[in-house]
């Protein structure tokens, strides 16, 4: 009886195996056991329901999105792993230990550094200089600035960088362009909610933080006794013969009252302030935000799917609801694709505290509003161009960053709305 | 196997392209795996972002014992869905899925019916604990028999006993759904 049972066990399994995963038929399984047929059959019709009816996919867009703060969080735990002395020391005293060292060393390196592009050895001496004027910038507004201008050299240096074939370099601006215009945004509706509605209500709404140190603490299978709503009826596996080598039956299908597992707990991941630049407080020359030169559009060598004859995107002073047409040629989708950010705050070179962030007045509003219009359009605009001839090797990165551009520009003028 | 091993040590230490990998293949299977335990798929989203942010907290702690690395996200999100009951029983108690409690009808209409994820969702709490987990990981998580063996701490002649009965009373409770 128990063999018996234990061997229709192992023949239902099969069947399902070659029902569900090797896609057969339940009669070509049937045939191959007719002596169990008739309890076989409803068995598999009933898992091929339930097969069915489980093979729901996620919303793409929620699947965009959380592919996206999945990245945000590595990245944010890149960071802290590789945060240095100066990041954990407070910012004022940062900015002046930074000062210090680079008048020491010349005020050469920090004009050197300003024209240095990703990858090269001054280039982390210009992203800490820009990190210290926007910590010593006193005002939400002008802080607010810096980061639209900072934004203007991120793609002023993609286009160089896509020009030269660095794929990740190309990556990399561009995720730090987003950075900024994140940061931007945040402290411009900080500024902006304050004023309004005399609160200080956040950026994004973050999901509900909770620390987790060890995670699983339930063994699958069990629930807390609280939990169980009701009591299962009695089931057919009771009748169920228990195999030698098997659980016994209490075991096989009690409901162990498990000490309540501590509730999983909700990390969520929470910006933090950037590795910290080794920054010094002296202006850098801002390089225009150059719209690379477009050569005439050659006869396409390979059928590369652009985008429309023009490449720029309609002017965009108002947000509009559909991002601007993005070529559809990306060959390999990046394992990860980043859709239109919902991040969750703050950013790597926002080292914040400088100065009175308090706020932005709603006339100063319209005119932050204005210049990143202007951006919003001249930008991908820059981007688009560099498309039609940048190499087929960059061609991925440089889709994602203009998608990326456009989605942080409308975004950001969504929220200033 | 092998394989997963290197891609999980990789990801311990961070490597984005693991952790993209390891997120890619399991992220589907982890959010079916919730909604088919609270059908609710909205609220899925949200547990299964977290499921992947709360893995990547702990994953330096992660030790290699052999079993996939789903199983370990699986016990996750079980950590999740559990946590989810024990906060929504201490709000407002709805009484869920009664509709499908009536019934007896002809369950050859189970093979015809369409039944929606929702549905699938309903009829299985009415299983037991343990008849659920099977049916979740097996239909919805897409593992092995062995995997769920090793994910659940049994033996695979168990799990496929509990298959087994878990399938059957499934069965009775769609046709009830049904009527």
């Amino acid at each position: 009886m128990m063999n018996k049972a234990r061997e229709f066990n192992n023949i239902l399994e099969e069947c399902l195996e070659r029902v569900l995963i090797k896609g057969e038929t339940v009669e070509q399984c049937l045939a191959a056991y007719p002596e169990h047929a008739a309890e076989l059959e409803p068995l598999l019709q009933t898992a091929l329901v339930a097969k069915e009816a489980s093979a729901i996919k996620p919303r793409p867009e929620f699947r965009g999105r959380a592919s996206y703060q999945f990245q945000q969080a590595i990245r944010e735990m890149e960071a802290k792993k590789s945060r240095s002395f100066f990041s954990r020391q407070p910012q004022w005293a940062t900015a002046i230990i930074v000062v210090i060292v680079l008048l020491l060393a010349g005020g050469g390196t920090v004009a050197a550094a300003g024209n240095s592009l990703p990858g090269e050895t001054l280039y982390q001496v210009k992203l800490a200089t820009e990190a210290v004027r926007l910590t010593l910038t006193p005002s939400a507004l002008g802080k607010a600035e810096l980061y639209v201008k900072l934004a203007d050299k991120r793609v002023a240096e993609i286009i160089e960088m896509a020009d030269k074939g660095e794929v990740e370099q190309v990556e990399q601006t561009t995720q730090r362009l987003n950075t900024h215009l994140l940061a931007m945004t945040s402290l411009a509706v900080s500024g902006k909610e304050e004023l309004v509605e005399g609160g200080g209500a956040s950026f994004e709404a973050a999901p509900p933080q909770v620390e987790v140190e060890e995670v699983p603490q339930v063994q699958v299978g069990e629930v807390p006794a609280t939990v169980v709503e009701k009591k299962p009826q009695v089931t057919a596996e009771e009748a169920l013969p228990v195999t030698p080598g098997e659980a016994p039956r209490a075991q096989v299908e009690e409901v162990k009252p498990t000490p309540a597992p501590t509730p999983v707990p909700t990390p969520v991941p929470v910006p933090e302030p950037a590795p910290a630049p080794e920054p010094v407080p002296t202006p850098v020359p801002t390089p225009a935000p150059a719209p690379a030169p477009v050569p005439a559009p050659a006869p396409a060598p390979a059928p590369v799917p652009t985008p429309a004859p023009e490449p720029a995107p309609a002017p965009v002073p108002t947000p509009a609801p559909e991002p601007a047409p993005v070529p559809e040629p990306a060959p390999e989708p990046a394992p990860i694709s980043v859709p239109p950010p919902t991040p969750p705050g703050d950013t790597e070179l926002d080292m914040d505290g400088g100065g009175d962030d308090g706020g932005i007045e709603p006339d100063e509003l319209a005119e932050l509003r204005l210049l990143l219009s202007q951006r919003a359009v001249e930008n991908p605009k820059a981007l688009w161009e560099l498309w039609e001839r940048a190499p087929e090797s960059v061609k991925p990165a440089l889709r994602q960053a203009i998608e990326q551009a456009i989605a942080a520009y409308e975004q950001a003028l969504k929220k200033l709305d | 196997v092998q394989d997963e091993e290197s891609l999980v040590r990789r990801a311990k230490q961070h490597d984005q392209a693991a952790l993209a990998q390891l997120y890619e293949e399991n992220f589907d299977r982890i959010y079916r795996y919730i909604v088919l335990k609270i059908g609710d798929r909205i609220e899925a989203e949200d547990m299964t972002q977290q499921v992947f942010l709360n893995a990547l907290k702990s994953i330096s702690s992660f030790k290699w014992k052999g079993m996939p690395f789903s199983a370990w996200l699986f016990r996750i999100a079980h950590n999740q869905v559990v946590d989810y009951y024990r906060k929504k029983s201490k709000r407002a108690t709805v009484p869920l899925e009664d509709s499908l409690a009536a019934g007896g009808s002809d369950p050859e209409q189970v093979a015809e019916q369409k039944v929606e994820m929702e549905q699938l969702a309903q009829a299985t709490k009415r299983l037991t604990q343990a008849q659920q987990e099977v049916i979740s990981l097996r239909f919805a998580g897409e593992m092995s028999v062995a995997e769920v063996a090793k994910a659940m701490g049994r033996s695979e002649g168990a799990v496929k006993a509990l298959q087994h009965s878990a399938i059957v009373a499934l069965r009775k409770e769609l046709s009830a759904g049904a009527g």
